[in-house]
C-alpha cells in the first residue's frame, strides 16, 4: 500500500515539474507547482514526517504559491514567445536527457540500499518536538546559518525589487 | 670585486638600464637615452674583459630560490670560459650595435626613442641570462625573454601590419621552441633530480680536456631518455637558431629595424641555439641520434636557405637567408662534433654579419628606407667607405683568404672532412662544401647588383649621403675585426695559433681527431671556386651577358622565389586548420551568446520589463545543454571505469 | 503536555566557547555583518557608504586576526556542533585568504560604487555575506553545511551581479547565473543525498570512515560523486560547465567580477578538497577519473577560446577555465604535495587575478565599465604605475618566472607528475605555452604608444590594492616557500603530514 502511494506521489510530483517547465502561460506553470509541492507533501508523510508534511502544505503550498499567483496575476497573464531558431538544440537536450536518464537508471542496477537505522521511535519521530529538539542540539549550526542565509536572500530581494535607486 | 660579484654585475648592467630608460625614458632629455642605451652595453663588455683578463671561472650560488624536498632551485652562474666566450661576442658586437642605433634610429621621436634602448637593452639581458645561466630553469628564463625581447623588437614598428605579423610569426615559432626547452628539461629533471648542471652533468659520462672521460655506468644503459631529452632541447635549439623546419620566422623579421636585424641575427639570438647544444655537449655526445641529426639539420639548412639567397631582391631578405645558412655550418659543426670550430664561426660570423646589417643599414638609411637592391646599383663610388665595409664583410662570407670567415668556414669543413670512419660527417662535408659555392654566388650577385654597375633608374635620390659617424665608426671597427680576427686562429691552414679551440677546450674538449694535409688544400680549392662564382656573378647581374640562369629555368626560380613554399604548407596545414576552429567558436559558441545579450538589451529597453524576460530571449538553455552534455561524459566515463 | 522524547538539553558554556572557537572567523564576520545592517538602518543617507565600507573592512580584518591567532596560538582543529564545522589549520588557510580577499574588493569598490553611482552600503553587505559563505565553506565538515555555505555565497553573488539595475548586461548576467547556478546546486545536491544514502552521515570524516574502497562497486556512491563533481566543476568553472562564466564576468560590475573570479574558485576548490580528498579518499580513483576529464578539457577549452576574445573580461574568464584545470591537477594528484601546491596557488591567484581586474577596474567610467583591447592603449603613459603592475599580473598568470604564478605552476606540475599524471601535466605545460601568446597580448596596448593622453587617476584605497597585488606577485615569487609552508599546514588536517 505504502509503494503504491509513493509511487502514484512521485509520478505526480514528476508530471507536476514536467508541466512547470513546459506551459508557456505563466499561471499554468505555477499550479503546476502546486502540484508539485502537494505529491511532496505525501512523499514526507510517508517518511513519517507529519510537521514536515503540515507545513510543506500550509508554507509551500499555501503561502507561497498565492504569492506567486499575486506577481502574476499583477503582471497580466502574457504568454511567453516560443523560439524556433533553436530548434536542433531540442532534439539535442532530449537526447541527452535520455541518455542521463538511462545512465542513471543503468548506475542504480545493483545498488546497495543502506538499511534504515535500529531503534527509531516512531512515534516520536517527526513531532514538532523532535524537530524542535533536532534545530537546536544536533543542527544548531546549519540552523543559524540558514538564518544568515535567508537574511541575505531578503535583502537582495529588496534591493533588486526596488523601483529606484533613491527609495528605501 | 669578486668574480662572482663581477659575474652579477655584467649580467645585471643591461637590466639596471632598461629599468632606468623604461621608467622615465621618456620624460628625461634624449641625451640621457643616448648614453645610457649603449653606456650599460659598454659596461657589461668592459665586465666581460675583466672576467676574461682575470682568467675567471666557477659556478656560482647566490641565493636558493626555491627549496621543496628534494626539489631545490638555486639562483647560479656558470662562469666558464664558454660563457665568458659568449659575454664577449654578446656584449662586444652587442655593443657596436647599440651604439649604432644611436644614429640610425635618430628619426624616432622622444619615446620610441627610449623604448627602443629599452627593448635592446632587455634583449641584451636575456642573452646575457640564457648564457650565463647554471642550470635548466634560468636558462629557460633566458630562453623565453630572449623570444619575448626579439618579438618586441621586431615588431617594434608596431603601426606596420607587416612588422606585427612578422613579430608573431617569430613568437609562434619561438614558442614552440621554448615548449621543447621545457620538455626537454623536465625529462632531464625527472630523470636525473636536479637542475643544475653541473649535477646533471656529473651524473652523464662526462668528458672533459683535464679530467678525461669518466663513465658513469647506469647512464649508458639510459640512452632513450638522453634521446628524448636531446631531441627536445634540439626542438628549442631550431626554433631559436632558425633552422628547418622552424626557420620561417627570420626572414620576416627584417620587418624590425635595421640595428635590430643585426642584434639578433649577427651576434646573438640565433646563435643561441648552437651555444644550447655546446654546453649540452655531454649529453649530445651520448645521445648519438640526436647528435647525427644536428648534423643533418645543420647542412640541409645551409644548403636550402643558401640557395633561397639567390633570388631575394630585398638586401636584408638576402642577408637573412645567408644568416640561416651560416648558422646551418654550425649546427652541422657542432653536429659533428667539431665545437670548437662551431664557436669559431660564431666569433667571425658575429663580425661579419653584424659588419654586412650595419653596412646594409647605412644603405637603407642613406636611400630612405628602400631595401630593394634592384633600386641601387652603382654605390660604389657614392659611398666608398660604406661600400669598402660591405665588401670585406662580403668576401668574409664568401670566405676568401685572409679574412676571418675563411678560417672558421675551412676549420668546420676541413673538420667534418677529416673525421674518421663517419659517413654522415662526410655527407655532410658534401652539403657544406657545395653550399659554400652557393655562397660566392649569391653574394656575389648581391655585391654587384647593390653596389656595381650604373645608378638604377628607379634609385629614390641621384646623390646619397654617407652616413654619420656614429654609424659609421662601429661598421669600420667591425671590417678590421674582420680582417684580423682569422689571425687568432688559423688551424684551417694546419699552422698558427689556435686561440678559440685553446681557450674553450676546458669546456668542450678538443676535437678528437687529426685533420689531415689533404684538407688544406680541399678548402683551399673551395675558396677559389667560391671567388670565382663570386666573380661570375658580375657577368650575370651587372653585365648581363649571359643569359641568367633564370630565364632558362622559370620553375627553378618559382620554387626558391616561393621559399619551397614552407610558408603554404604551414599555412594549409595549421594556420588554416587554427583559424577554421577558432572561427568556429566564434560563431558557434561565441556569437549567439553575445547576440543573445544584444538581443536580449534590446529587448529590456523596450518592454522594460523584469530581468528573467531576459534569459527566456537569450541562450541560457544553450550553457544548459553544454552542462547536461558534460555531464553525461562524466557519467560514461566513470560507467566504463566501473565495469572494466 | 508530558514530554514525548526525554533528551538532554544542557549545553554548557565550555562547549558553547569551544564550538564557537572553531568557527570564530566566522562568526566575527556575522557580528559584523549584523552591524553593518544596522549602521546602514541608523545612519543618515550621505554617511552611510562609508560607514559600512569602513565596518567591513574592519570585519574582515578582525576575522582575519582572529584566524591568524587561531593559526599561530591555536591548538589545532576539533569538530564543533556535532561535527558540521571544524576550526583546522584547513579552514583557517582559507579564513585568512578569504579575510584579505573582503579587504582588497572593499578597498578596490569604495570608489568605483561611488564614481558609478551605485548604492555602496548595500554592495559592501551582500560581499560580506558572500565572504561569509565562503568561509563556511572552508570550514565545514558536513555535507549540510558544505551546501548552506555553498548556497550563503551563491544567492549573496547572484544580487552583487545584477547590482547594476540600470544596466541589463548586469540584469542579464545576475539572471543567467541565478538559473544555471540553481541547476548546478540541483546536482550537488542530488549527488549529496545519494552519498548519504550510501553513507548513512553527512558528516565527511565518518563518511570517509564508513566508505572503504568495496563501496567502488555501489553505483549509488558513483553516481553520487558524478553528480556532485558536475556541480562542483561548475562552482569552479571549469569546462564543460563553464559557459556561464564569460557570460556573467563581463555582466557583472567590475569590483564583483574580481571578488568572484577568485572568491568562488577558492571557495568551490576548498570544498572539492573537503569533500573528494577528504570525505571520500577510498574512492580517489573514481573522482579522480572525473577531474581529470575536467582538467583536461578546461586546459584545453579555456585556453583556446581565451585566444578570440576582444573583451578583457571575458579572456580573463577564458583564462579562469584554464587556471581550474591547472588546479585540478593538483587536486588529483592529492597528498601533501598536491593539496599544498592547491593551497599555494589559490593564494598567490588572489594577488594576480585581483590585480589584473583591479586595473579594469579603475578603467571604468561613470557609463559603465570600460573593457575592450583600445581602452589599455598607452597606459603606459596614461598611468606608468599600473601598466608596470599590469604586466606583473599578465605575466604573472602566464607563468613567467619569477613571478608566483611560475611556482604556482611549478608545484601543481611536479605534484602531478609525482602522482603519475604525466599526460595531464604535458598537456598543462602544452596550453600553459599557448596561454602565454594571450596574456603577452594585453600588455601590447599597454606598452605601445598611443594619442590618447587622459590620466587615469586611482583613489589611494585602489592604489593600495594594486601594490599589495603587484608586490606580493612578485614578492611571493622571490620566496615561494613561506606560502608554501603555509599551505602544506594548511593541507594537513585533509592528507595528513
Amino acid at each position: 500500500m505504502a509503494i503504491a502511494i509513493f509511487f502514484i506521489a512521485a509520478a505526480m510530483a514528476v508530471a507536476g515539474a514536467v508541466g512547470v517547465v513546459s506551459f508557456r502561460e505563466p499561471i499554468r506553470s505555477v499550479l503546476s507547482l502546486v502540484v508539485v509541492m502537494l505529491a511532496l507533501a505525501i512523499l514526507f508523510l510517508l517518511l513519517s514526517a507529519q510537521f514536515v508534511f503540515v507545513v510543506q502544505i500550509i508554507v509551500y503550498a499555501g503561502a507561497v504559491m498565492v504569492l506567486f499567483l499575486f506577481v502574476i496575476a499583477l503582471f497580466g497573464p502574457s504568454r511567453e514567445l516560443a523560439r524556433t531558431r533553436l530548434r536542433f538544440q531540442s532534439w539535442l537536450s532530449g537526447l541527452f536527457v535520455l541518455a542521463l536518464l538511462g545512465l542513471i537508471w543503468a548506475m542504480l542496477q545493483g545498488v546497495q540500499y543502506r538499511q534504515p537505522d535500529k531503534g527509531v521511535d516512531l512515534s516520536v519521530f517527526g513531532t514538532v518536538q523532535a524537530i524542535a529538539v533536532g534545530l537546536f542540539t544536533t543542527y544548531l549550526y546549519p540552523f543559524e546559518l540558514t538564518s544568515i542565509l535567508l537574511l541575505v536572500a531578503a535583502i537582495g530581494a529588496i534591493y533588486l525589487s526596488r523601483k529606484r535607486i533613491d527609495d528605501l | 670585486m669578486s668574480t662572482s660579484q663581477l659575474a652579477l654585475l655584467v649580467l645585471l648592467l643591461p637590466l639596471a638600464g632598461m629599468v632606468l630608460l623604461a621608467g622615465r625614458g621618456w620624460r628625461m632629455p634624449r641625451i640621457v637615452t643616448v648614453i645610457v642605451g649603449p653606456g650599460v652595453v659598454w659596461a657589461s663588455f668592459a665586465g666581460t674583459l675583466a672576467l676574461f683578463f682575470g682568467n675567471a671561472h666557477g659556478d656560482f650560488t647566490y641565493w636558493t630560490w626555491i627549496k621543496s624536498g628534494s626539489f631545490e632551485v638555486p639562483f647560479n652562474l656558470l662562469v666558464d670560459n664558454l660563457s665568458i666566450f659568449m659575454c664577449l661576442v654578446i656584449t662586444g658586437v652587442g655593443a657596436l650595435i647599440v651604439t649604432y642605433s644611436v644614429g640610425y634610429m635618430e628619426h624616432e621621436d622622444g619615446p620610441s626613442y627610449a623604448r627602443f634602448f629599452t627593448y635592446m637593452d632587455v634583449f641584451i639581458f636575456s642573452m646575457l641570462l640564457l648564457v650565463l645561466a647554471g642550470n635548466f630553469v634560468f636558462l629557460i628564463v633566458g630562453w623565453a625573454m630572449v623570444g619575448l625581447s626579439s618579438y618586441l623588437l621586431i615588431g617594434f614598428w608596431y603601426q606596420r601590419r607587416s612588422a606585427v605579423l612578422a613579430a608573431r610569426k617569430a613568437f609562434v615559432m619561438n614558442v614552440i621552441g621554448d615548449v621543447g626547452m621545457i620538455l626537454g628539461a623536465f625529462v632531464l629533471f625527472v630523470t636525473y633530480h636536479s637542475v643544475t648542471y653541473s649535477n646533471v652533468f656529473a651524473q652523464l659520462n662526462f668528458c672533459n680536456a683535464s679530467l678525461g672521460c669518466h663513465l658513469n655506468a647506469h647512464v649508458v644503459t639510459d640512452s632513450p631518455t638522453l634521446e628524448l631529452a636531446a631531441f627536445f632541447l634540439l626542438v628549442g635549439a631550431i626554433a631559436k637558431s632558425a633552422q628547418l623546419p622552424l626557420h620561417t620566422w627570420l626572414p620576416d623579421a627584417m620587418e624590425g629595424p635595421t640595428p635590430v636585424s643585426a642584434l639578433i641575427h649577427a651576434a646573438t639570438m640565433v646563435t643561441a641555439g648552437v651555444y644550447l647544444i655546446g654546453r649540452m655537449h655531454p649529453i649530445y655526445d651520448i645521445a648519438t641520434y640526436a647528435h647525427g641529426t644536428v648534423a643533418i639539420i645543420g647542412a640541409v639548412t645551409a644548403l636550402f636557405a643558401a640557395t633561397i639567397a639567390i633570388v631575394q631582391t630585398d638586401i636584408k631578405r638576402v642577408l637573412a637567408y645567408s644568416t640561416m645558412s651560416q648558422i646551418g655550418y654550425m649546427f652541422l659543426a657542432v653536429g659533428v662534433g667539431a665545437y670548437a670550430a662551431a664557436f669559431f664561426h660564431l666569433l667571425a660570423h658575429a663580425f661579419f654579419k653584424a659588419l654586412l646589417f650595419m653596412a646594409a643599414g647605412n644603405v637603407i638609411h642613406a636611400l630612405h628606407d628602400e631595401q630593394d637592391m634592384r633600386k641601387y646599383g652603382g654605390l660604389f663610388r657614392q659611398l666608398p667607405r660604406t661600400s669598402w665595409s660591405f665588401l670585406i664583410g662580403s668576401l668574409a662570407l664568401v670566405g676568401v683568404i685572409p679574412l676571418v670567415g675563411f678560417f672558421s668556414k675551412e676549420q668546420i669543413l676541413g673538420a667534418a672532412l677529416s673525421k674518421p670512419n663517419d659517413s654522415l660527417a662526410l655527407a655532410v662535408w658534401v652539403v657544406g662544401a657545395a653550399t659554400a659555392l652557393i655562397t660566392g654566388f649569391y653574394t656575389g650577385r648581391m655585391w654587384w647588383m647593390a653596389f656595381g654597375g650604373k645608378p638604377s633608374p628607379e634609385r629614390a635620390l641621384e646623390r646619397p649621403h654617407e652616413a654619420r659617424l656614429v654609424m659609421l665608426v662601429p661598421v669600420m671597427i667591425l671590417a678590421v675585426l674582420t680582417v684580423v680576427g682569422g689571425f687568432i686562429q688559423t688551424r684551417a691552414l694546419g699552422i698558427g695559433p689556435s686561440a678559440v679551440s685553446d681557450f674553450l677546450a676546458s669546456v668542450v674538449g678538443p676535437v678528437g681527431w687529426e685533420e689531415g694535409a689533404g684538407v688544406v688544400v680541399v678548402g683551399l680549392l673551395t675558396m677559389v671556386l667560391g671567388a670565382v662564382l663570386f666573380l661570375a656573378a658580375y657577368r650575370f647581374y651587372v653585365q648581363r651577358s649571359w643569359k641568367t640562369w633564370s630565364a632558362r629555368l622559370p620553375w627553378a626560380q618559382r620554387l626558391l622565389e616561393r621559399k619551397y613554399y614552407f610558408d603554404e604548407i604551414y599555412n594549409a596545414a595549421f594556420v588554416r586548420p587554427m583559424d577554421a576552429v577558432a572561427d568556429l567558436g566564434m560563431r558557434d559558441i561565441e556569437e549567439p551568446v553575445l547576440d543573445g545579450a544584444v538581443v536580449g538589451a534590446g529587448h529590456a529597453a523596450v518592454a522594460g520589463a523584469s530581468s528573467l524576460s531576459l534569459t527566456q530571449s537569450g541562450y541560457f538553455r544553450n550553457y544548459v545543454l553544454v552542462f547536461v552534455g558534460g555531464a553525461v561524459v562524466a557519467a560514461v566515463l566513470l560507467l566504463i571505469r566501473a565495469s572494466s | 503536555m508530558s514530554p514525548l522524547l526525554t533528551v538532554d538539553l544542557t549545553y554548557t558554556w565550555s562547549q558553547a566557547l569551544a564550538d564557537l572557537s572553531q568557527i570564530a572567523a566566522v562568526a566575527t564576520l556575522t557580528g559584523f555583518f549584523l552591524f553593518a545592517i544596522v549602521v546602514d538602518l541608523v545612519l543618515p543617507k550621505h554617511r552611510r557608504g562609508g560607514a559600512v565600507a569602513m565596518t567591513a573592512v574592519t570585519g574582515f580584518a578582525f576575522a582575519l586576526a582572529t584566524a591568524a591567532y587561531r593559526w599561530v596560538y591555536g591548538q589545532g582543529g576539533a569538530s564543533a556542533y556535532h561535527g558540521f564545522a571544524t576550526g583546522d589549520n584547513f579552514a583557517l588557510f582559507f579564513e585568512i585568504l578569504f579575510a584579505t580577499l573582503g579587504i582588497l574588493t572593499v578597498a578596490l569598490s569604495h570608489s568605483y560604487v561611488r564614481k558609478r553611482g551605485l548604492l555602496e552600503s548595500e554592495f559592501h553587505i551582500l560581499i560580506m555575506a558572500a565572504v561569509i559563505g565562503m568561509m563556511v565553506l572552508g570550514s565545514a565538515t558536513s555535507l549540510v553545511t558544505v551546501f548552506l555555505g555553498l548556497e550563503l555565497l551563491s544567492i549573496a553573488l547572484y544580487i552583487a551581479c545584477g547590482f547594476v539595475r540600470t544596466e541589463s548586461r548586469s540584469q542579464e548576467a545576475a539572471a543567467k547565473y541565478l538559473l544555471v547556478g540553481g541547476f548546478a546546486s540541483a546536482f550537488v545536491l542530488y549527488g549529496m543525498a545519494l552519498i548519504y544514502g550510501g553513507a548513512g552521515t553527512t558528516v565527511i570524516p565518518e563518511i570517509a570512515k564508513r566508505l572503504d574502497a568495496t563501496s567502488s562497486g555501489n553505483p549509488l556512491i558513483i553516481l553520487g560523486i558524478v553528480l556532485m563533481g558536475v556541480g562542483f566543476a561548475f562552482k569552479v568553472s571549469a569546462a564543460p560547465f563553464h559557459m556561464w562564466t564569460p557570460d556573467v564576468y563581463q555582466g557583472a560590475p567590475l569590483p564583483v567580477t574580481a571578488f568572484m573570479s577568485v572568491g568562488t574558485k577558492a571557495a568551490a576548490f576548498a570544498m572539492i578538497v573537503r569533500v573528494f580528498s577528504g570525505g571520500l579518499p577510498h574512492l580517489a580513483p573514481e573522482w579522480q577519473a572525473l577531474l581529470a576529464f575536467v582538467a583536461a578539457t578546461s586546459m584545453v577549452v579555456g585556453n583556446l577560446m581565451a585566444i578570440a576574445q576582444t573583451s578583457l573580461k571575458r579572456l580573463l574568464a577564458y583564462s579562469g577555465v584554464a587556471q581550474a584545470g591547472y588546479i585540478l591537477i593538483g587536486v588529483i594528484a592529492g597528498g601533501q604535495s598536491g593539496l599544498s601546491a592547491v593551497l599555494y596557488y589559490l593564494f598567490v591567484y588572489m594577488f594576480m587575478n585581483f590585480g589584473a581586474f583591479a586595473v579594469i577596474t579603475l578603467l571604468a567610467g561613470p557609463e559603465g565599465d570600460r573593457d575592450r583591447f583600445s581602452d589599455l592603449e598607452g597606459l603606459a603613459r596614461r598611468n606608468p604605475v599600473m601598466a608596470v603592475l599590469m604586466s606583473v599580473f599578465m605575466l604573472s598568470l602566464a607563468g613567467f618566472p619569477p613571478s608566483v604564478g611560475f611556482f604556482g605552476k611549478l608545484f601543481l606540475f611536479t605534484a602531478g607528475v609525482s602522482a603519475g599524471y604525466t599526460w595531464l601535466v604535458v598537456l598543462a605545460v602544452i596550453m600553459s605555452v599557448v596561454s602565454v601568446f594571450y596574456y603577452v597580448r594585453v600588455l601590447v596596448p599597454v606598452w605601445t604608444a598611443s594619442a590618447r593622453t587622459d590620466r587615469v587617476p586611482a583613489s589611494i584605497s585602489s592604489q593600495g590594492v594594486l601594490w599589495l597585488s603587484g608586490v606580493a606577485s612578485v614578492a611571493l615569487g622571490v620566496y615561494p616557500t613561506t606560502v608554501l609552508l603555509l599551505g602544506q599546514l594548511g593541507a594537513n588536517p585533509i592528507s595528513g603530514p
